[in-house]
């Protein structure tokens, strides 16, 4: 059956990563538009009027925005490889945590990035406050999904690609393996996964565009 | 085996009436549990330790906090009377238009009325255009999930008993921009899970009297971060369009204040509004 999938990205958003994993969990094949964010396409603009933003997953024509809806939206089509768990408990579990990340722990993290100081020290504890409620959450398990890669793993995929980027940049440590033993592990085996691996943006191109984001907020030392 | 559900939530919050709408739909016998956010209660600090907040829904011993994830776990368990709908494409639109409303909706109404002056001007024109734009996806159907009231509906309608509040601190009409909305909302109205589970208007007007009043919010302009000498970060505060230090408050301070202080620690003058108003 001849099915149409677009989908529009940056070539950076994390966002947008979150379905080019998920389509290459579920293996499926699709037709790939990137996007530059100054210059929005009218095709992007027409599939998502109201956020103008990627990602959005255009399915026999009709668009999917907002990344966790488009997730949900993959496992419920396409059967193979279930991303969320069966379980209702389990299910509203993942959720709270996809959006714990979304609302929380990635501002945090970027407060630290762009503080300094005093306030950066604060803006750390916050972080790290934060990526303990992940570390819990790791208890006994590989993946956020058990086993194997899930939803969960997918909406922090950020943690295991951005951080690093960012820690680099910042010059400082955030995640620790010693404190966050199983973070880290896990900010491996997610990033070593086959799947995920051939994903990621260009790491040279990623530490120079958030450098660049940095600038502003960088007092000049006198 | 019987189900033991209990809801921990608040009267006035749109958020557990989110929830209280989704039971009565679903025909769940529950024990609703009022809570005290000025104060709140240790079990609700077990149950929620992530965000403290309001609602909470334990089955079974088992907690599940947003009131959206709530409102899908519950459509999830108890198939009856379904709330989203079957097919996965009208399901995303719905989650998205949900997801919308939680944006730009609740946001934007909230500082129509704890902001003034221009920021207040921006806060309703915002809330506006949400508003319509919401109205333009409504379109003719008389729900937002068609023929029948469903998820969308559920995730929008408790703003109306808040609508009055907005209308009068900032001294508009939504009917007069949104009609059609309004008469959506009078329809869902009719609907028993809904008039049992909204707030009286009236009422949480009164009680957004009640919270501006006694506990003195002002909408202040933070002048800056300044360094104080003990080396904790403060934040100096002023009144808004004057020169007179209100006073200083430490960020630990402000952070642990309830969900209606909005501060942002960043290095250019901001709103900051303080719901408490105890200054160092």
């Amino acid at each position: 059956m001849g099915e149409e999938l677009k989908l529009f990205r940056t070539w950076s958003s994390r966002y947008a990563l979150r379905v080019v994993h998920a389509l290459k969990i579920k293996d499926l094949e699709y037709e790939t538009i990137f996007e530059d964010i100054k210059n929005k396409s009218t095709s992007l603009l027409e599939y998502n009027p109201i956020h103008k933003k990627v990602p959005v997953l255009v399915h026999n024509g009709k668009p999917i925005c907002e990344s966790l809806v488009i997730l949900e939206y993959i496992d419920e089509i396409w059967k193979q490889s279930p991303l969320l768990p069966q379980d209702p408990y389990e299910k509203a579990m993942a959720r709270f945590w996809a959006k714990f990340g979304d609302d929380k722990v990635m501002p945090s993290i970027w407060s630290v990035f762009i503080s300094q100081r005093k306030d950066q020290e604060e803006a750390i504890a916050q972080a790290a406050g934060n990526l303990k409620f992940l570390e819990e959450q790791l208890t006994g398990k590989k993946f956020f999904g058990g086993e194997t890669i899930g939803y969960l793993d997918i909406a922090f995929g950020w943690v295991a690609n951005l951080i690093s980027i960012l820690e680099e940049i910042a010059d400082l440590k955030l995640v620790d393996a010693e404190i966050f033993p199983l973070l880290s592990a896990w900010m491996n085996n997610f990033s070593d996964h086959p799947v995920i691996n051939e994903c990621w943006p260009p790491r040279d191109k990623m530490v120079e565009k958030f450098k660049a984001m940095r600038e502003p907020y960088v007092e000049k030392v006198a | 085996m019987l189900d033991e559900v209990i809801l921990l939530d608040a009267y006035f919050s749109m958020f557990g009436m989110r929830v209280r709408i989704a039971l009565a739909e679903k025909g769940v016998q529950y024990e609703y549990r009022e809570q005290n956010l000025l104060n709140k209660g240790q079990y609700l600090l077990d149950m929620n330790p992530i965000h403290k907040k309001i609602p909470v829904l334990i089955h079974n011993g088992k907690p599940i906090c947003e009131s959206l994830i709530i409102v899908e776990y519950i459509d999830e368990v108890w198939k009856n009377n379904p709330l989203l709908p079957s097919d996965p494409y009208q399901r995303a639109q719905a989650r998205f238009w949900a997801d919308f409303i939680d944006k730009k909706v609740n946001d934007a109404g909230k500082r129509i009325w704890y902001m003034k002056g221009e920021q207040q001007q921006a806060a309703k024109e915002e809330f506006i255009e949400a508003l319509q734009l919401l109205e333009t996806e409504l379109g003719d159907k008389p729900y937002f999930g068609g023929d029948k009231f469903g998820f969308v509906d559920l995730a929008l309608i408790p703003f109306y008993c808040w609508f009055h509040a907005y209308e009068t601190f900032g001294n508009f009409s939504t009917e007069e921009h949104c009609p059609k909305l309004i008469e959506w909302a009078e329809r869902c109205e009719k609907i028993e899970s809904v008039s049992k589970s909204l707030a009286c208007p009236i009422k949480v007007y009164e009680f957004v009297l009640i919270l501006k009043k006694k506990y003195g919010v002002k909408v202040l302009k933070c002048a800056g971060v300044a360094q104080a000498h003990e080396g904790v970060r403060r934040v100096v505060v002023v009144e808004a369009g004057s020169k007179h230090v209100e006073g200083i408050i430490s960020l630990n301070d402000a952070f642990r204040f309830s969900w209606l202080v909005v501060l942002i620690l960043v290095h250019r003058p901001l709103d900051v509004v303080m719901l408490f108003g105890k200054l160092y």
